[in-house]
């Protein structure tokens, strides 16, 4: 049996009017950009209905979201604003994705001689405290803790 | 590895190998990244391969008997939070150096039939416990990947839940278009996914009403309604906020409807970069070597990380808005503030401002300066995370108890927050407790020492696998000892215990035991893949308890309801107020005693043991090392456990009834006793006869400890691998330059040293005589000497890190350090805390009383005969003060609060003490009129000035008699004739006086026929005649 878990983030309560016709102005606003949007498998192809009681590829939001939908430019391949930014200039500079993917160190990397206080240099992660010298830390990040 | 020339240790990070020479070079083979392998899916090891311990398993064996998390298992497990990408898409770049379009796609990545951490997880997850614990390949062709899912922060609706479940079966691929809401989801009435509508981790079945078909028959969908570009709360908080979940458990529930006041601005009002308008974005993914790195596109921006986080901290505090980057500005925002008022008149208003506290250099600070915001206007009286039990799975199957009421903890009632000091300030923390099973066996593997992780490193009390300890749990019928109560209505108990313990241990024989191998009858030895049976390689299983102060910086409150200090001082400052003191609810929800006084929370003294030592192994705490002093330099042990036995003490010596203390909040910041380093410089260290092998509180090995019966003995309990011991030395030509200190650096190898001399035999010899010291034993002591070299002396004293306390060497590490508050002094918590206890009257610290600027008068007159004030040019003259801010009920004779004194003058005067109330100087150097200023500045920031005017004149004719001759000096320059009345009647003209006067004086004898006292009187003229100036003396002509 699973636990049933608490959401703890309710509808906003009205803590301070001033707050709430401040909080208006940045409003989200609905858009129709992200509308007629065709789904995408993970190579890209577009996903066609199925026969009734089939299943059909998982849409991909990297193919999906990051080419072109119908001809028209969608991020990755726009100029417009953000959308110019594609999926691997978000994916790899992004710490909630990366988790320590990019702080890679060694499968050693714990070293009493590593960080020189009095120059500020090398390497202070882990110089001292916490599990020293266990192969399966290698980044500061969650990749990496085993 | 260690560098037997610098006596230092190298790193040999990814992309780097160790060549024949010893040095460390770029990996050959141009490879960045190499995969652990744990060898061939089914085939056997040879013997003596890789794993000699696992010999003839295959490299799924030795995957379960190695490993208990992994990437892969992380995909099934804590990607029901993380968002994808990264390592959950693509394996780690290959070739050096690291550089993200190097990576390769985790799907369809070839691992040549091998078993790495990237394709084999153990399966905790599975719906039959007993197919529980077994290695299982992730296929990634059939399961898909988790790309990073921009509609998990982006849709509104976003359904976590059904992700979860999706990514725990790993339907990765398919996991987007459940969370999304696309596929035919099913839950039952209490809103549990039953079906996620997924048909396997690549395909899904289409919820055609959320799913359209356009006429070339194409799936599409219309989000135009429900995606957000700015994240909205509700989609943070499903991993930030939501019940057991990460946050909730460590920092407590943080973003409470009508109590945190921000709530309506939602997460991103603060967490939006300060730069939105025109953002530089960064896209690199490689990180500076030095400094700052960009936000990229979709990274919110975040405060600062505690010691305790870590997770791109070069991205801490970027473009983030800290609470007064809205609430008190120093620059016009560029940015929205939201209207948030400015708190500075009400912070000044309570004395928040006012600089009456100490920085961690003992300077004057403010409360707003020392204490992060946060801190005080956090009031948690709400639920969240007490413990994370390691000693079994949650319902769910992941290894770790944590998301039950019995690990949890009710706030109300106890004023919340802890408090923890990171570089010199304050900030609020949850105490969440881990614990776990560990093995303090420490020997080495040649002197029957256990490797109780696999971990290839047998010292260091290892912590047993989770999944192996779940193994045993679910073969026995056993749950986490927290799971539920006992008979006996504890949530914990000794028995409770001993029989997790007795279940770990087995009969000791591992493969050998033939009792009952499907229950691990072996015990983990069984899981650890060793063939023991004589049961020669004890496991000593402890429970230790690691607590963490997470930092606590949401869930505002209101400044009326919340806000310690808004009533004064008293909020904080007095008995257990429960700021920086008062008891700490550690033990949460298990709190209490039964009707025999017996903790509902309890454990027997030798089935628990410390955490770790800190400050050198000198002292023994249950918290993280990182818990830091003010100062920084010192950890803050955290002694939690009310006591606990040597790894030799047999059951029937132990004792009962052992618990967590509650401890008092003041204990995560100040030490029992305060101490600093011992920064001195030396030429000889000379250590302390440490305690002999099988004395009571020895860190030596013990062969034979007396009285000890069974397997519980110290020969194979813990050792004296590892200590370590880091040399500072200097030049003493470089003046002390601390720039140019270097290390010398060694670690103890051998795990049986019972004595001194054993311990300096076995340091590496290229250490003990280097170039610049050698290092000794002499009567039982550690000696470290300088070596004589007349052309360049060197100086050495000990790093902080070194593990002084084994080596007897704390006394040259470290020192006492009292805190200096006015005349007293405080040596210890104790002391210390009664001290700020009795802080309650701010007007005492000058709060509130305004300082007023007054200069003692009469001054000094350099000039009787003038009218008003003169001072002689050229002459010093002393000026003081009364006390500006008297506090007449607690200090009418001194000074309350902090008061500056800043003497000046109207030109450039030689001021001497200008900031001395009553022991300034000043010489003025030209003459005129002149004024002197008084200005006084109280912790405040008030002030008051005031002056006095004065002429500086020339000094004055001076007279002086010293029988029988007069002297007359300071005469205007320009004197050519000098007329002198002696005071008897008789006078004497003395012409071209100019010709006899030397620096501006003149001599004359005269003889007096009576002793009355006589005024004598000088006139000076120019060569013209005119009077140059006069001055007349009372003399005394006897003398």
């Amino acid at each position: 049996m699973q636990h049933s878990r608490k959401k703890v983030v309710k509808a906003a309560a009205v803590s301070s009017a001033v707050l709430l016709g401040l909080a208006a102005g940045s409003a989200l606003a609905a858009t129709t950009d992200h509308n007629n949007i065709i789904l995408k498998d993970w190579q890209g192809q577009e996903i066609t209905r199925p026969a009734a009681g089939l299943a059909a590829p998982a849409y991909s939001v990297k193919q999906t979201c990051f080419g072109t939908n119908n001809g028209t430019a969608c991020h990755g391949s726009s100029s417009v604003g953000n959308a110019k930014y594609s999926y691997d200039d978000i994916e790899r500079h992004n710490y909630h994705a990366q988790l320590g993917a990019n702080e890679f160190k060694g499968y050693n990397p714990a070293n009493p001689d590593a960080y020189n206080p009095y120059t500020n240099t090398g390497d202070k992660w882990r110089p001292g405290a916490g599990p020293q010298g266990k192969n399966w830390v290698q980044s500061a990040g969650h990749f990496g803790s085993w | 590895m260690y560098n037997g020339t610098t006596n230092q240790f190298d790193t040999v990070n990814f992309g780097k190998v160790v060549d024949s020479s010893g040095a460390i070079v770029d990996n050959p083979t141009g490879k960045f990244y190499e995969l652990f392998n744990f060898g061939a899916t089914a085939a056997t090891q040879p013997v003596g391969t890789t794993f000699p311990w696992l010999q003839g398993v295959t490299g799924k064996e030795a995957y379960k008997a190695m490993a208990d998390n992994s990437l892969a298992g992380e995909m099934r497990d804590c990607a029901e939070c993380h968002v994808g990408g990264g390592m959950h898409e693509y394996v780690m770049t290959m070739t050096t150096p690291y550089a993200p379009a190097n990576r390769t796609e985790l799907r369809g990545f070839n691992f040549n039939g091998l078993v790495t951490s990237l394709n084999y997880f153990i399966d905790i997850f599975n719906p039959d416990p007993a197919l529980r614990g077994e290695a299982v390949e992730q296929v990634y062709s059939e399961t898909g990947v988790l790309e990073m899912d921009c509609l998990m922060c982006h849709q509104t609706g976003y359904d976590w839940e059904a992700r979860k479940e999706a990514v725990r079966k790993g339907e990765f691929d398919a996991s987007r278009a459940v969370g999304a809401g696309l596929t035919h989801l099913v839950k039952n009435a209490s809103g549990q996914v039953t079906n996620t509508g997924a048909a396997n981790g690549t395909t899904v079945f289409y919820n055609y009403t959320a799913v359209k078909t356009n006429a070339a028959g194409k799936l599409f969908v219309d989000l135009g309604l429900s995606l957000n570009k700015k994240p909205q709360s509700s989609n943070c908080a499903a991993c930030h906020q939501s019940e057991y979940n990460v946050d909730w458990k460590k920092r407590g529930e943080q973003w409470l409807p009508g109590t945190e006041v921000h709530q309506s601005l939602g997460c991103m009002a603060c967490h939006q970069r300060t730069d939105k308008a025109n953002p530089t974005i960064g896209t690199t993914g490689v990180q500076p070597p030095t400094g700052k790195d960009l936000l990229g596109l979709c990274d919110p921006a975040k405060g600062g990380a505690s010691a305790f986080d870590a997770l791109w901290n070069k991205l801490d505090s970027v473009n983030f808005k800290e609470c007064s980057s809205c609430h008190e500005p120093t620059a016009t925002p560029t940015y929205e503030t939201y209207g948030a008022p400015n708190s500075a008149p009400a912070h000044t208003a309570k004395g928040l401002n006012a600089k009456i506290a100490y920085d961690k250099a003992g300077n004057p600070v403010s409360h707003i300066q020392l204490i992060d915001c946060t801190a005080c206007h956090i009031r948690k009286n709400f639920s969240g995370g007490a413990f994370v039990d390691g000693t079994g799975a949650d319902l769910e199957g992941r290894v770790a108890l944590h998301d039950e009421p019995n690990v949890s903890k009710n706030m109300g009632g106890t004023n919340g927050n802890a408090l923890y000091w990171d570089n010199g300030k304050l900030y609020a923390a949850n105490l969440l407790t881990s614990f776990f099973i560990r093995d303090m066996n420490g020997m080495d593997t040649a002197n029957n020492g256990l490797d109780a992780n696999n971990d290839g490193r047998n010292a260091g009390m290892d912590p047993l696998l989770q999944t192996h300890v779940n193994d045993i749990n679910i073969a026995n019928n056993r749950v986490a000892i927290t799971h539920a109560t006992n008979a006996d209505g504890s949530f914990v108990n000794e028995t409770e215990v001993a029989g997790l313990f007795s279940a770990i241990k087995g009969d000791g024989k591992g493969l050998a035991s033939t009792t009952d191998p499907t229950k691990y009858s072996g015990g983990v030895k069984q899981l650890l893949g060793l063939n023991d049976p004589n049961n020669d390689k004890k496991i000593l299983p402890k429970i230790s308890f690691l607590m963490v102060p997470f930092k606590a910086s949401h869930n505002i409150a209101p400044t009326v309801a919340g806000a310690w200090g808004k009533t004064g001082c008293s909020d904080c400052h007095g008995q257990d107020k429960g700021f920086y003191n008062g008891a700490y609810p550690v033990r949460g929800n298990m709190d209490g005693v039964d009707g025999s006084g017996n903790y509902l929370f309890r454990f027997k003294s030798n089935q628990v043991t410390a955490f770790t030592k800190v400050n050198g192994l000198a002292d023994v705490t249950d918290s993280h090392p990182n818990v830091v002093t003010k100062k920084g330099d010192r950890t803050v042990p955290v002694p939690m456990l009310t006591t606990f036995d040597t790894p030799y003490t047999p059951d029937a010596s132990a004792t009962g009834n052992v618990t967590l203390r509650n401890i008092d909040r003041s204990e995560v910041i100040y030490e029992s006793t305060f101490q600093t380093r011992n920064d001195a410089w030396a030429t000889t260290i000379t250590g302390t006869v440490p305690k002999a092998s099988c004395v009571k509180g020895s860190a030596f090995y013990c062969a034979t400890p007396s009285g000890v019966v069974g397997e519980e003995f110290k020969s194979l309990a813990t050792s004296t691998k590892g200590w370590l011991l880091k040399v500072e030395v200097r030049s003493v030509k470089d003046n002390g330059d601390d720039k140019k200190i270097w290390f010398r650096t060694a670690q103890l190898g051998k795990d049986n040293a019972t004595t001194m001399a054993e311990v300096v035999t076995a340091l590496p010899a290229s250490f003990k005589d280097n170039p610049d010291f050698t290092v000794a034993e002499s009567n039982g002591a550690i000696v470290i000497a300088v070596k004589a070299n007349e052309t360049d002396p060197k100086e050495i004293r000990l790093s902080t890190q070194t593990d002084a306390a084994p080596f007897g060497l704390a006394g040259s590490v470290w020192k006492a350090d009292e805190i200096v508050r006015g005349e007293a002094k405080y040596a210890g918590r104790d002391a210390f805390v009664a001290y700020l206890n009795t802080l309650t009257d701010a007007a005492a610290f000058g709060v509130g009383i305004d300082p007023k600027a007054s200069i003692n008068l009469p001054l000094a007159d350099d000039s009787a005969t003038q009218s008003g004030v003169q001072w002689a040019t050229g002459s010093v003259h002393s000026v003081s003060a009364p006390y500006a801010q008297p506090n007449a009920a607690t200090n009418p004779t001194g000074d309350a609060g902090r008061v500056t004194y800043t003497w000046s003058t109207n030109d450039n005067a030689e001021i001497t003490n200008a900031n001395s109330r009553d022991g300034a100087q000043i010489k003025f150097l030209t003459t005129g009129s002149k004024v002197i200023k008084l200005t006084v500045t109280d912790e405040e920031g008030k002030s008051s000035s005031t002056f006095v005017s004065l002429t500086a004149i020339a000094p004055p004719i001076a007279i002086t008699w010293a029988k029988p001759t007069a002297t007359f000096s300071n005469l205007p320059a320009g004197t050519t004739t000098v007329s002198i009345s002696w005071g008897d009647g008789t006078s004497t003209l003395v012409k071209n006086a100019n010709t006899i006067i030397v620096d501006n004086t003149l001599t004359q004898t005269h003889t007096y026929t009576s002793t009355t006292s006589k005024v004598v009187k000088v006139y000076c003229y120019s060569l013209t005649g005119s009077s140059l100036g006069y001055m007349q003396a009372t003399i005394n002509p006897g003398l």
